[in-house]
């Protein structure tokens, strides 16, 4: 009995014997791995397509990610002339590079990509807003599709995603005849694409106008979309490219050109808007705006800017650290934390209709 | 600012105040500071006497011979020294208190020719001085008092509680939203003190000091006509660039200098900023160096007070700019 005893104390249990056994097929597992990549076998190029397997656990992957990240996003109204409109200018002079103009044959460069770019005249039907937003906005990895080359600005990424479902819903064939005018425009400077030729109106009116800014604050804008310390995801990558002479010269000749006239607008708070822009809001420690917007050259004038433009702007300086990279950031950024939303819209109002054309 | 280093500077200040007699309350140069200064010796003095006698009276009850301890038991010493002596040393004292720091006293209200109104702000103080003949005079983080002449003090706070505190000159008292605390002082002797806020008011509470300038009534009168005028526009080139500079850079959205377009309320009036003891509520001496190093690096000097860093200034300009108002005098 004693002996029986001793033995039954060795024996292995049921499970410590499974355990020793997943152990080994583990090990096996990694140095089958370890052999496999260390060997070279692995076809890296991206001439041959994934095996069906692969690609089979990539778009579950993608899709689960894609899903669960874009949860709890707030979609704003899409269906947005100055979103698409903006958006579809962005497309046609950035994303169009790799995923091609939308109906048409894609770039055999970009088509020889793995995977290859797809036409997203199709995005809508796949993902819905949240999730094209958030594809968008953070791009994906192992694809090449860059995230938004700047940090908080949602409010350029909704325009994309605003063009994206239009197109959708048009059609690449409507969308290509409303594009004939735009191909005109690529052919001119970049600049015009959305910020309109001389009296002409920008593209929407998300984009700011820019005849008869100072040249000094032009300049230091370009700069600076160039240098990161102010982020746009649509101005960035244009101002990259753009050399010393090229930013000289562009600046130079929006600060020529005579400037806007603005707009009559029933619906904004003007008299607040005024006070700000005249007064200030001395209980909230708010100088009035004209203190140095329209008496120094190194602050935009802002007579008859575009409305929203000026309220997108003014929710951006609201978030200490979004602009304060430059001197003149630092000094602006503390007084726009000090507006409320409503008041940067009301003031925004009060600007956009100085200067206004008589009402017929 | 490291934690080490404010908490060495905490260590610090209240040790280096007590080696100047400049913000001192035994070192009066007003009458109700000297009445405080009168009453704290009587009442030190006082009690240690009565402290030394219950010491002799102790010691006398341990050690002492028989037949005086044997006195000392009785209920006799218990009746008088035990009871009636309290009673009519703490009521004399405590009716000379009174009497004294006129407790109870309503505070007396248009009697004094001159009122200065004096309100705490995050963390400055906006004085404006109130003559007889109903004029009205900005100015800012500094005091001028005639000597031998009462003053009324009109206290008022722009959002939360601080508290004027001037202890060469009077006691301190608290500045209430809402309400307007009155305190009539009145300086015995020409000289420069400082006081500061008593209250802890946030940030840079303990950047928020003052400097009371007591001088005669004619130095004071022509002290008051200066400063009722306009600015003086700058004589030199350099001194008018800095002074475009002022206007063209937005400090006139906060600042008045008056004279000039530059009419902003929500900081201090600069208008003979050059003339004052200090600058920034008595933090920096007055010199154009500190100007400039203010104008660029305030939230390093005086942490989250309310002006925006200025970093968008050349050296040159800077020093223009600095000129400028080191002579507004």
């Amino acid at each position: 009995m004693a002996k029986e005893k001793i033995v039954k104390v060795r024996q292995l249990t049921r499970w410590q014997r499974l355990g020793v056994a997943s152990l080994f097929v583990f090990g096996a597992i990694v140095l089958a791995g370890g052999v496999f990549i260390l060997s070279g076998i692995y076809n890296i190029g991206a001439s041959r397509e994934h095996w069906s397997l692969t690609n089979f656990i990539i778009t579950i992957l993608r899709d689960r990610s894609v899903a669960v990240a874009s949860g709890g996003i707030e979609v704003p109204e899409l269906d947005d002339p100055d979103l698409y409109q903006l958006g579809e200018q962005h497309f046609l002079g950035t994303c169009n590079t790799c995923h091609g103009t939308p109906g048409e044959p894609l770039n055999p460069l970009y088509s020889h990509m793995l995977p290859q770019p797809p036409d997203l005249t199709g995005a809508f039907e796949h993902y819905d807003a949240r999730e094209v937003f958030w594809v968008v906005n953070h791009g994906l990895k192992y694809t090449g599709m860059p995230a938004w080359p700047a940090a908080h600005r949602p409010d350029e990424v909704w325009s994309l995603v605003s063009y994206l479902r239009r197109l959708n819903e048009i059609g690449p064939e409507n969308a290509a005849i409303e594009d004939s005018a735009v191909e005109q425009a690529q052919n001119l400077n970049t600049c015009l694409r959305c910020h309109g030729a001389a009296g002409q109106p920008p593209v929407s009116d998300l984009v700011p106008r820019l005849d008869g800014l100072s040249e000094a604050y032009l300049r230091r804008a370009l700069e600076e979309y160039r240098g990161g310390q102010r982020g746009s995801g649509i101005m960035a990558p244009i101002a990259f490219d753009m050399s010393e002479e090229e930013i000289a010269s562009n600046a130079a000749s929006y600060a020529s050109l005579p400037p806007p006239a603005g707009r009559a607008n029933g619906a904004g708070d003007i008299a607040l808007g005024r006070q700000i822009a005249r007064q200030g809001l001395p209980e909230q420690d708010v100088p009035a705006c004209q203190s140095c917007h329209g008496v120094n050259p190194a602050a935009p004038r802002l007579d008859a800017q575009s409305e929203r433009y000026m309220a997108t702007q003014l929710k951006l300086w609201q978030h200490a650290g979004y602009r304060d990279a430059s001197a003149e950031g630092r000094l602006m950024s503390v007084i726009g934390r000090r507006l409320t939303e409503a008041q940067g819209e009301a003031v925004s109002a009060y600007y956009a209709a100085q200067n206004a054309e008589a009402a017929p | 600012m490291s934690f080490r280093s404010s908490v060495a500077g905490l260590i610090c200040l209240p040790l280096l105040a007590g080696c100047s007699s400049q913000q001192s309350a035994f070192h009066p140069t007003g009458h109700d500071a000297e009445q405080i200064n009168l009453l704290f010796w009587v009442m030190t003095l006082g009690g240690a006497a009565i402290l030394a006698l219950v010491i002799v009276l102790a010691a006398i009850a341990i050690t002492g011979p028989e037949r005086v301890r044997r006195r000392l038991a009785g209920e006799g010493l218990i009746n008088w020294l035990g009871i009636g002596f309290p009673v009519v040393v703490l009521t004399a004292l405590l009716i000379y208190g009174f009497v004294l720091l006129q407790a109870g006293a309503q505070a007396e209200t248009g009697t004094t020719s001159l009122r200065i109104a004096v309100s705490g702000e995050q963390w400055w103080w906006r004085v404006t001085y109130r003559t007889a003949d109903g004029r009205e005079i900005d100015a800012a983080n500094e005091i001028h008092l005639p000597v031998g002449q009462p003053v009324t003090l009109e206290l008022t706070t722009a959002d939360v509680i601080h508290s004027f505190w001037a202890p060469s000159i009077a006691g301190k008292l608290d500045m209430i939203p809402g309400r307007t605390n009155q305190m009539t002082v009145t300086a015995t002797r020409p000289g420069i003190t400082r006081g500061q806020c008593a209250e802890y008011c946030g940030g840079a509470h303990a950047f928020m000091a003052f400097h009371v300038v007591a001088q005669t009534p004619a130095a004071f009168e022509a002290w008051l006509e200066r400063e009722a005028a306009d600015a003086v526009p700058p004589q030199s080139e350099s001194l008018q660039r800095g002074g475009e500079l002022f206007l063209t850079s937005g400090c006139g959205g906060c600042h008045t200098v008056r004279g000039t377009p530059a009419d902003g309320t929500i900081g201090p009036d600069l208008t003979h900023v050059g003339g004052r003891h200090s600058l920034a509520a008595a933090t920096l001496p007055n010199s154009a160096e500190a100007f400039a190093a203010f104008i660029v690096n305030n939230q390093h000097i005086k942490p989250e007070n309310r002006m925006p860093p200025y970093g968008i200034f050349s050296e040159d300009q800077l020093d223009d700019l600095a000129g400028y108002l080191e002579g507004l005098r």
